[in-house]
């Protein structure tokens, strides 16, 4: 009874409490926001470097080269030779070594040419049709599929390039032979076929890359085929996967200084990625909690306001028989209410907003945040110092109406 | 049902009320008067267990109110006693049946929205049951003030200018009102008024000097 009257009072007089629940919908919005970002952030970031200690590649920024070889968000810093790279990937010292060649996309997906032990990695199985087993047959991840509105048996041309819009190569078609299930992973935004594809598709068709030579759509190309060479096979990068630490530790300065090419570690350049994030997120919290903060004066201030005005409801109250602590209890639930409602709001706009920006990240990057569900046990955290602070934020308000002097009161009309 | 013996009030050293005795038994009606200054509203007050007296023995049905503190002297004053104040007053967020409901519901723990409605019926307010309080006007305010004093059949009823703020129409409704509801309910009756109009209407009276 006295929890819906507290309600009540809320529900009777809603300019009184706007302004509190606005502001408590906005520091937990905030709040819990930041903290499904980060969450799924890190989580996706380093599902993906899982598996991987160093990345061989060519030459440039270490943290372009993990960004374009492990999430494929970034351009490949260039293409590295085959026969070079293989020297390293049959190492002793090698658990595991995957080559991956970039090279086309279709409609904005790439086209990887790798092993089967790429998709292995992953643990992406094929869900229909099966897994690529001839030049220019392809499997598709589950979003990339379902974007591109792609079955099992249909052909498409590959486009030049990474980005979108770029020169079709007419020569060969390619032929998606499956699609895989889907793995929360880069995979699912990859077309994926074996690596002499990529280097077929490019044999017959670098002839005229000379001429295109002023065509700076991707240098990485360039670099690759330098006309008038010999066509040897390239790739951009390799995952390796150690046997021996000592490898991790030796070779990237022995790659450096032997070869034209480096060799990354994807922790290392994570770790920068997220150092930096981590200050703009800090900023943010701390925002957050200045609101919340704000939003407990706010309550603060309505309910003293509101305690003013009824202050003859609340003897009237007691002379119906009402107790000292019935009274604060309706006064203290009044705030509690409010916050819980602001918690909900709260809760609901974060989603709102992950939504909007994961569809927008998705359709940029590829890349999704697709856990709404409450995260247990930050948000349980939150939730409790939300009511914390609508409950020290009533608690003035609440002594006095525990203390009120109901026949004064009622005496002074 | 209510007797008071040497009952004094101070609310500081330099002003002391001394009250005369009074007496009311069931179904009776007393009303008292006097003019302003002379502790009319506190001897309601000390009456209903909202100030403790200073000196004297207040009893309602044979039990000194003294006894009960806090808590069981809120609960006693729920079940036993109820009140009319001058201005109808209501918990503005609740709906006129819902205030009575909440005095059954504070008074004993359990909700009786059927007495709730009978005594609304009776007092000509049942379509106004589930309006807020301030869409009624002053006389029906005035009315189902009473209905919520009485729903919890008090032996103790107690009235606090009921009328002054009301035409001569409404006045005699409601002193009539709360008599009949006293006698229905059992109870005694004290009304503290300066009301010309309610001294024709009533016998007994006491004046506070």
């Amino acid at each position: 009874m006295i929890l819906g009257i507290a309600w009540k009072n809320i529900l009777h007089k809603p300019l009184n409490a706007l302004l509190s629940w606005v502001l408590l919908t906005a520091s937990v919005a905030i709040i819990s926001l930041l903290l499904l970002l980060q969450d799924q952030f890190e989580q996706q970031f380093e599902s993906s470097i899982a598996g991987v200690d160093l990345v061989l590649g060519a030459k440039g920024s270490p943290l372009q080269l993990i960004l374009s070889s492990v999430y494929h968000i970034d351009n490949p810093t260039g293409n590295i030779d085959y026969a070079e790279a293989q020297k390293w990937m049959k190492h002793p010292y090698v658990a595991k070594a995957i080559p991956l060649a970039y090279g086309d996309s279709y409609r904005g997906f790439s086209i990887l040419g790798t092993t089967p032990d790429y998709l292995e990695k992953y643990q992406a199985t094929v869900a229909q049709g099966s897994l690529f087993q001839q030049n220019f047959e392809v499997v598709v991840g589950s979003d990339a599929a379902q974007q591109l509105k792609i079955a099992v048996g249909a052909q498409f041309y590959g486009t030049h390039g990474v980005s979108a819009g770029g020169e079709e190569h007419r020569t060969h078609a390619y032929q998606v032979v499956g699609i895989l299930a889907a793995t929360s992973t880069v995979v699912d935004n990859l077309i994926v076929g074996d690596l002499e594809s990529v280097w077929k598709m490019h044999e017959g068709h670098h002839h005229d890359e000379a001429a295109e030579a002023e065509d700076q759509e991707d240098e990485e190309h360039e670099a690759a085929e330098q006309p008038g060479e010999e066509h040897k096979p390239e790739i951009t990068a390799v995952l390796l996967k150690f046997r021996n630490p000592l490898g991790i530790v030796q070779w990237p300065r022995l790659v450096a200084q032997s070869t034209k090419m480096q060799l990354a570690s994807p922790v290392i350049e994570v770790n920068r990625i997220f150092s930096l994030f981590g200050i703009g997120i800090q900023a943010l919290t701390y925002l957050g909690w200045a609101i919340m903060l704000l939003s407990g004066l706010s309550v603060f201030i309505a309910l003293y306001n509101t305690l003013k005005e009824r202050r003859y409801e609340l003897a009237l109250l007691r002379t119906m028989g009402a107790g000292r602590g019935q009274l604060m209890w309706l006064v203290l639930l009044e705030s509690l209410w409010l916050c819980l409602a602001g918690f909900v709001s709260g809760l609901l706009l974060s989603r709102l907003a992950l939504w909007l920006i994961s569809s927008a990240a998705e359709r940029t990057y590829h890349f999704s945040f697709d856990q709404l569900g409450f995260r247990w046990p930050q948000e349980g955290w939150l939730l409790a110092l939300t009511l914390g602070i609508g409950l020290l934020a009533a608690l003035i308000p609440a002594w006095k109406a525990y203390s009120l002097n109901i026949s004064k009161t009622l005496a002074n009309e | 049902m209510i007797a008071t013996r040497n009952i004094q009030f101070a609310y500081n050293p330099a002003t002391t009320f001394r009250f005369p005795d009074l007496n009311c038994a069931a179904g009776e009606t007393l009303l008292m008067t006097g003019a302003s200054g002379t502790g009319k509203t506190t001897l309601l007050h000390l009456l209903a267990g909202l100030l403790p007296p200073t000196a004297g023995t207040i009893s309602v049905r044979d039990t000194d109110l003294a006894r009960f503190s806090g808590r069981r002297l809120d609960r006693f004053r729920g079940q036993h006693i109820g009140v009319v104040f001058q201005q109808a007053h209501f918990v503005a967020a609740l709906s006129v049946l819902d205030n009575l409901v909440l005095a059954s519901w504070l008074a004993q723990g359990k909700k009786d929205p059927a007495r709730a409605k009978m005594l609304l019926a009776q007092l000509g307010l049942a379509d106004q049951a589930h309006k807020k309080p301030a869409q009624l006007s002053i006389g029906q305010q005035q009315r189902a003030s009473i209905a919520r004093a009485v729903v919890n059949h008090p032996q103790l009823l107690l009235a606090d200018e009921p009328t002054s703020s009301l035409d001569d129409a409404n006045a005699l409704l409601v002193a009539n009102l709360l008599q009949s509801q006293a006698r229905q309910a059992g109870a005694a009756l004290i009304i503290v008024t300066h009301d010309q109009r309610l001294k024709q209407l009533f016998t007994q009276t006491l004046d506070l000097t």
